[in-house]
Parts: structure tokens; C-alpha cells; sequence
């Protein structure tokens, strides 16, 4: 009895995020045939005549448009075998090597993003949660105000002040145009573009954990064993430390699976105001030119992303959270 | 306690790449003499060769910079580039290009009439996007730089539609080169043009371009030539980030006429914003309610209202009223709601049942106007001047791509909607013909479209007309019929504009009816050599 159920959830759970592969390989295959247009009158622009014959020929080659929808499935999933994404129309390059190139740009923004944002919002959450007679309500105020703006208001106009006006950091782009991997100062010209998106990105994410912090504080101080902790003499950084913030932590983790995942595309509003050369931009600028195989690629990408991240953290959470405490009662 | 320390870490790191950025970036801009302009661009625009590069303007203007063709035009109208001169036989079956002498390719290879010929024979098994040239039937070397090119019958566009539009490309490289579209090597951009890439970045889409100092057509002012997207070219032209900004909106241009070091410059778009009506539609087929949909709408108000006075009204011939093909003789369909409706009236479209909205043949009149989102304003004025006289109009926006797909495939009751290539050989009223060869994708509907035995007929003959006075009273009679039948209804025509600084490069312009096919920007690589460059 014991060991089935044991291994029932863990079978159950692969073959749940088995059935969320095949939900979004067949999304990311669906959705682009979807959109109304037909995709080849785009590759023509404003400007051009005819679509090249040999782009008709790989577009033919890769999509089959004639077949059925299920052949095209197939031939779908043969060439995801081969790890082939297709190739950009637009770029006129491997789609992989496009994701990649993006992705890299994108990591660098918002993982430091997310991991200063949600460290912030817990020590400010956390503080005022524990703060006496219910002080910590005053920063209630200011921090709805932020995140009441949005955030691509507030990337242009931090673009505009600290940018274009007191120009205290580089306004756009990545790099300094002409800077590459080897030229000597790059890192450094790199975490110079990165310094004002990055900022804006935290400050739009704060308050949102912040204030989800603040409220579980709140749920938490009035536990027990937060009294007592401090009727025994715990110092106060250790009541914080050991009584508050890890029994925080489930809630706090599962926002925080949440903004992992939007790490890829979430940024998109900053990217697009930074000129930032990531992912959502590139999605942005595939969409426009309805590169199917591109929009594919990306969708597929991130979502696997997405599936990646929210198994770790549930795995996360299922060992810290299930063990001890629930259980022992029954056993 | 350790978060605490954790979180001073933190902060410290943070003050500490502050003020690194503040100490370092101040002395980041180029005290050396080169002469590097910067200038934005819309986003990425492909590998820059010939065959890779994205199909818009953009696409094409980045890529004539290290490409050149036989003609091309400056701020004047057309010259001769690396043609010394032409002439045509009198059957204007062959052309003779007599080809400028001591040009050569970046690499240092001679370019002689053996690579124009190439160029004719390759475009012919590999079909350029920009150009066809299937009528050519064949290109011939006389000497090693004079070439004939002889056509199948006779294309009265030739020199603007294919000699000025069709990169010349070197055969050394590209004799070995079976697939273009996907030959993205260094070698695919050596030409004879103006500059030369240096770098290339997918990921930034970052653009340099170094001088060609053997230029053939004189020497190119600049030393380089960066172009990057820019989201608010205005702070960054102001903030010294950019010297020109080519993509900026007419009115953001506009608010910056008066400042200093700046100069803003106004230029036609080359672009007509129209209304196309499906022809499926029984009522939009009839003319009576067409000219009653002409005489209902206020384009003076659109123009005003819904696009800040960046534009010129439409006029029903179809051909923009600066060009030397337009015939002031057509009908004008000022703003007159009574007349539209007593068309409306005479042709039995009539609000029978009260509801407000008129049946023609039994039928409600009640449509989807389909239109951009960057057009919702316009859109919305339309649907109300439609009300007007009893057309019942839902508007349906959707992004640029969208649209444009729709009207392709014809599937649309009303759609409005702005494409390019509207100007200079009017052989782009091709649109309105029923054999629509020569006219770009996004100006045909499809599905069911106006069809007028007149029309073809002189169009046709418009085409093959030697005479050009000829020509011209036969692209007049074209305008006549049109601005009768109204086969579509050119609601505006949108005025471009950018913004230099003065201070670090003088002599950019429009060209003359826009760079090879029409590309209305300021990219015109002859600006770079005509120029001065004013920095120090």
C-alpha cells in the first residue's frame, strides 16, 4: 500500500509533463497556421515583387503547406527529431542560432532581475511585516504607486531622464555599436547597457513580491511560535531569519516559478524601449514578419523553458513543504 | 543576520556599477578624428547582400550601399552611376550601356561589361525580388565596357523600373554561387558601391559600414557608417546619440524644426493611404454608391484630424498630384454629404425600414471596414462619414501583417490601408489593371476586383508608348477613368521627414521620387558623397 503511493505520483507527474510536451508541441505547431494571412504574400514587402523561388522551395520543403494537417504534424515532429527548427525567412539563418543569440541577451537582463528584484522585495516585504504597530502599512502606499505604473512607461521615461538627459548610463542597445566579444573593455561597456533596464526591471518587479511578502509576514507573525520564539529571547534577526522568512518561502517560491518563467519573454516591454537585443524583440520583430518558423521556434523554446522551470520548482517545493510536519500526525 | 549582509552585498554592487557607469560613460564618445555618422534604423533588416536582405525599403537602401547599378537618381532626378551613358535604338529594343571607366569591385577586381551581362544572365535563372527582368532576351558584351541589352518587345520603364534597380554583382564571386538566397558568406557583399561592411550583428542589428576609398563616383565624405535601432530617435538625436534620424513620425520631425544644429527636411512617402472595396459585394460593385463613398468622405478632415497634417489629400486619378503624370482634369469629389446621398438615392440604395442603414438590391449595407491598429483614427473617422449616407461600417483592426494578408487573399468588405511604390512611372497603376504584372503585392486585392476593358487597353498601350507626351495623354486618359469608375479611393498621400544634425553632416535629401523603386528615406548612398561632413 505504502510504495504505490510512493511511486504513483512521481509516474503520474512524468506522464503530466509528458502530456504538456506534446500540448505545446502541438500549440507551437498550430498557432502560427492559425494567424489569417498567408505568410509567403509577407516574405514580398512593400517594395518587392515575387518571393524568391528558392525561399518557396525551403518554405515547401520544411512546411509541406499542400498536405494535410496531420502529415504536416508529422513532418513537424520528424524534423523537431533532428533538433531542426527550420530556418528564419527573415534572418536568413538557422532559427536555433537566432533563439540562442537572443536568449543569451535576455538571460543577462532578467535572471539578475529577478534574483535582485525578489531578494529586495523579501527584506523590504519581510520588514515591514515585522515592523511594530503595524508601520510597515505606510510603504503599502508607495509601492501599489509603482507598480500601478507600467512598465514601459516607466523603462521610456528613465530612458529619457537618466539616458538622453543627464546621461548617466548609455540610452540603448546592448553594447556601444562596433564594441565586439574581443575588444578589450567589453564586459564592462556590456554592464553599462545593462545597468538602466536592469534597474527599471527590478523596480517594476518589487512590489508585486514585496507586497506578497509583507502579507505573508503579517499571516506568519501571528503564529505561536513567533511569540514564543521572542518570549524565549531569539534575537530578532534570528526570528526573521529562522521563524519568518523560511515559513514565507513556499509562497514566495511559487511566485517566484512564476516570474522564472517569464523570464524569457516577460522583459519585453523594457527590451523593446532599450532597443535590448532579446528574445521578446525578437519575437516582436518575427511576429511583424510573420516568420513562422522563427515564431514557432520561440514558442517552443519557452515554453519548454516554462515546463523546465515550473518541474524544479515543484520538486522544490514537494520536498521542503510535504515531509515533515503534515504527515507525522497519521503515521 | 545574513540577510542583512546579504542585501548591503547587494546594494553595494549596485552603487559601486553606478558609479562606474557614471565615471566611465562620460568619456566614452570618440575623440579621434575618423568621421563616423550614426543614424538609426527600424529594427533588423538581414544580411545586407543582394539576395538575403529584408524586402522593405530599409532592406534595399542598406544594400545599395556596397551595391551600384546602372542608374540611380539623387535629389534632382536620374543619373548615370556606372553607366557613362546609354542610348536607346530606335525600335527601344536595345539598350547600350557604355560603362564608367576604372571601377572596380571592393576586392580590387575590375568591373567590366562581362559582370553586367553576369548580372542579366544570373537575375534571369535566379529572379530578383525587386525587379523582374524577364523581359530582357538577352544581354550581350560589345567591348569591355560597352554592353547591349536587348529586350523581348519593348518596356518603355526599363532604365527607372530594371537599370536603376538592379545591383550589378560580380561574376568572380557569384559564378559559383547555385543558391543566392542563402548565401550569407563576407564574399556576397563585394560590389562597387560606396561603402563596405564591417560588422554585421543579427542579435543587435547593428550595422557598420567603413569607406570605400577607390569610389568611383567621387569621394565618400565619412570614414564610417553606423546604423542601429533607436526607439526614441528624437532624445537620441538631441542627446548627440544619432547625427540623422530617417524613421522618425512626421510629427515628432516636425517639433524639432526650430531647434538648434537641427534641420528638418520634408519629402514625399512615395505611399498612398487608400480604401479597397471588394467587388463581390453587389452595392460596392455598383459605381453610383462608389462616387457616393468619394463624394461622402472628408479627406481635408482625415488629413487634419487623424494624421496631423502629415499628408496631402487623395486624389481620385490615382497618381499624387506633384507628379509630372497627373492629370488636374479629373473629377475632384469635394465633401458633399447631399450629393453622395442623392447618388445613393438614384441608384436605389434606400433606408427602407428606418433602421439607418440603406438596402441596395434587398441587401443591408452593412460592412467590416478592416484596417491597422496604427490606423484607428482614420478608421474611425471613415466609419462615420459612412454612416453618413447609410453605409453601416464595423471596423475591424488588426495589426500591419494582417491586413495586408487579408486584402491579398480578398478577404475584406472595405479595407484601408497604405503600401509603397506610388510614384515616379506611373506603371504602377498596374494595381488597377486586370493583367497586374509590374505591380507590387501589397497594392493588388484579392478576390474580386475592378475590371474595365478601357482601362487595360490604354494602360497597355501606356506601356509600350515611345512618345512621351504621347504617354502621358494616355496615363491622363488612365486617370480619367479611374476617377469615374473609382476602382479604389486614395484617401491621402503621406509626407515623410527626418531630422539632421547640422553641426556634424550637411546634404542629406528625399530622392527624386524615392531611392531605385521608390524607397522613401534619407538612406540615399549619393548623400554621403554630394555632402560635407562638419565636424571637426
Amino acid at each position: 500500500m505504502a510504495r504505490r503511493v510512493a511511486i504513483s505520483p512521481a509516474l503520474r507527474n512524468i506522464t503530466r509533463y509528458f502530456v504538456y510536451l506534446l500540448a505545446i508541441i502541438f500549440i507551437s505547431f498550430a498557432l502560427p497556421r492559425l494567424i489569417p494571412g498567408n505568410p509567403l504574400s509577407f516574405m514580398a514587402g512593400d517594395y518587392a515583387k515575387d518571393v524568391p523561388s528558392s525561399v518557396l522551395q525551403q518554405f515547401g520543403a520544411y512546411y509541406a503547406p499542400d498536405l494535410p494537417f496531420t502529415q504536416q504534424f508529422i513532418l513537424y515532429l520528424r524534423n523537431l527529431g533532428k533538433l531542426d527548427l527550420g530556418y528564419s525567412f527573415y534572418y536568413k539563418a538557422p532559427v536555433a542560432e537566432r533563439i540562442f543569440g537572443a536568449l543569451k541577451w535576455t538571460l543577462l537582463l532578467s535572471l539578475p532581475g529577478l534574483l535582485i528584484s525578489t531578494g529586495l522585495a523579501i527584506w523590504i516585504g519581510v520588514r515591514m511585516g515585522l515592523a511594530a504597530n503595524d508601520r510597515g502599512a505606510t510603504l503599502l502606499l508607495p509601492l501599489l504607486a509603482t507598480q500601478a505604473v507600467p512598465t514601459f512607461l516607466m523603462a521610456a521615461l528613465a530612458q529619457v531622464l537618466f539616458g538622453y538627459k543627464l546621461r548617466l548610463f548609455p540610452a540603448s542597445g546592448a553594447c556601444t555599436p562596433g564594441i565586439t566579444a574581443s575588444s578589450p573593455g567589453y564586459a564592462l561597456d556590456v554592464l553599462k547597457h545593462l545597468l538602466l533596464p536592469l534597474i527599471v526591471l527590478v523596480i517594476s518587479e518589487v512590489p508585486s513580491t514585496a507586497i506578497l511578502s509583507y502579507n505573508s509576514t503579517l499571516r506568519v507573525r501571528k503564529e505561536q511560535y513567533v511569540s514564543f520564539a521572542k518570549y524565549l529571547g531569539i534575537s530578532e534577526d534570528d526570528v526573521r531569519q529562522q521563524f519568518v522568512i523560511k515559513n514565507i518561502l513556499p509562497e514566495i517560491l511559487g511566485k517566484l516559478s512564476m516570474q522564472t518563467i517569464l523570464c524569457v519573454t516577460g522583459s519585453l516591454f523594457v527590451e523593446a524601449v532599450f532597443s535590448y537585443p532579446g528574445l521578446g524583440t525578437l519575437l516582436k520583430q518575427a511576429t511583424s514578419y510573420r516568420d513562422y518558423p522563427l515564431m514557432q521556434g520561440i514558442l517552443l523554446v519557452s515554453c519548454l523553458y516554462g515546463v523546465c522551470i515550473s518541474a524544479i520548482f515543484e520538486s522544490i517545493l514537494n520536498t521542503h513543504t510535504r515531509t515533515d510536519y503534515r504527515r507525522k500526525p497519521n503515521e | 543576520m545574513k540577510t542583512r549582509v546579504l542585501s548591503r552585498v547587494l546594494l553595494l554592487v549596485l552603487i559601486v556599477s553606478m558609479v562606474l557607469a557614471l565615471v566611465s560613460y562620460s568619456k566614452v564618445k570618440d575623440s579621434s578624428e575618423e568621421r563616423v555618422l550614426r543614424m538609426d534604423i527600424a529594427g533588423n533588416t538581414g544580411f545586407p547582400a543582394m539576395y538575403t536582405t529584408a524586402s522593405n525599403g530599409p532592406g534595399y537602401a542598406i544594400m545599395s550601399y556596397m551595391f551600384d547599378t546602372l542608374v540611380w537618381k539623387d535629389d534632382q532626378g536620374e543619373l548615370n552611376l556606372l553607366a557613362d551613358h546609354y542610348s536607346v535604338s530606335d525600335d527601344q529594343l536595345t539598350y547600350t550601356f557604355r560603362l564608367r571607366e576604372g571601377v572596380t569591385f571592393h576586392d580590387g577586381t575590375p568591373f567590366t561589361a562581362q559582370d553586367v551581362k553576369f548580372t542579366f544572365d544570373y537575375t534571369a535563372l535566379h529572379p530578383y525580388q525587386w525587379t523582374a527582368t524577364t523581359m530582357v532576351k538577352e544581354a550581350r558584351v560589345v567591348d569591355d565596357l560597352t554592353v547591349e541589352v536587348e529586350l523581348n518587345k519593348p518596356y518603355v520603364p526599363f532604365i527607372t523600373d530594371v537599370a536603376g534597380n538592379l545591383p550589378m554583382l560580380p561574376e568572380h564571386i557569384f559564378e559559383h554561387v547555385a543558391d543566392p538566397t542563402f548565401f550569407t558568406a563576407k564574399e556576397a557583399l563585394i560590389g562597387t558601391g560606396p561603402l563596405m561592411l564591417e560588422s554585421y550583428d543579427p542579435n543587435t542589428s547593428v550595422y557598420i559600414f567603413v569607406k570605400n576609398p577607390a569610389y568611383h563616383y567621387g569621394e565618400v565624405q565619412i570614414d564610417k557608417l553606423i546604423l542601429a535601432p533607436c526607439s526614441n530617435a528624437k532624445e537620441a538625436l538631441l542627446a548627440g546619440d544619432i547625427d540623422a534620424a530617417a524613421g522618425m513620425k512626421y510629427v515628432t520631425a516636425a517639433s524639432l524644426k526650430d531647434t538648434e544644429n537641427m534641420t528638418f527636411i520634408e519629402g514625399q512617402s512615395i505611399q498612398v493611404a487608400r480604401l479597397y472595396l471588394n467587388f463581390a459585394e453587389e452595392a460596392l460593385a455598383a459605381k453610383e454608391i462608389r462616387q457616393a463613398i468619394s463624394y461622402a468622405i472628408d479627406r481635408q478632415s482625415i488629413v487634419d484630424k487623424a494624421v496631423n497634417g502629415s499628408a496631402i489629400v487623395g486624389t481620385a486619378g490615382f497618381v499624387h498630384p506633384d507628379s509630372p503624370w497627373y492629370n488636374p482634369n479629373i473629377i475632384a469629389y469635394h465633401y458633399d454629404v447631399t450629393k453622395a446621398r442623392e447618388l445613393m438615392v438614384a441608384v436605389g440604395a434606400i433606408d427602407t425600414n428606418g433602421d439607418g442603414v440603406a438596402e441596395y438590391r434587398g441587401q443591408k449595407l452593412s460592412y467590416e471596414l478592416l484596417a491597422s491598429d496604427k490606423d484607428v483614427k482614420v478608421c474611425e473617422m471613415l466609419v462615420f462619414y459612412l454612416q453618413a449616407i447609410g453605409i453601416e461600417c464595423v471596423a475591424r483592426v488588426a495589426d500591419d501583417s494582417t491586413v495586408k494578408g487579408c486584402i491579398c487573399d480578398g478577404e475584406f468588405d472595405i479595407a484601408f490601408d497604405k503600401h509603397g511604390t506610388f510614384g515616379g512611372d506611373p506603371k504602377y497603376m498596374a494595381c488597377l489593371a486586370t493583367d497586374t504584372a509590374g505591380a507590387i503585392r501589397a497594392s493588388v486585392p484579392g478576390g474580386k476586383r475592378w475590371q474595365n476593358e478601357g482601362f487595360d487597353r490604354l494602360f497597355a498601350a501606356s506601356l509600350l508608348e515611345q512618345n512621351q507626351v504621347a504617354r502621358k495623354e494616355l496615363i491622363a486618359k488612365c486617370q480619367e477613368i479611374v476617377a469615374e469608375e473609382l476602382p479604389t479611393l486614395a484617401v491621402y498621400f503621406p509626407v515623410n521627414a527626418a531630422v539632421y544634425n547640422n553641426t556634424v553632416f550637411e546634404g542629406f535629401y528625399f530622392t527624386a521620387d524615392g531611392i531605385a523603386s521608390g524607397i522613401p528615406f534619407i538612406y540615399n548612398k549619393l548623400c554621403l558623397i554630394s555632402g560635407q561632413w562638419q565636424g571637426e
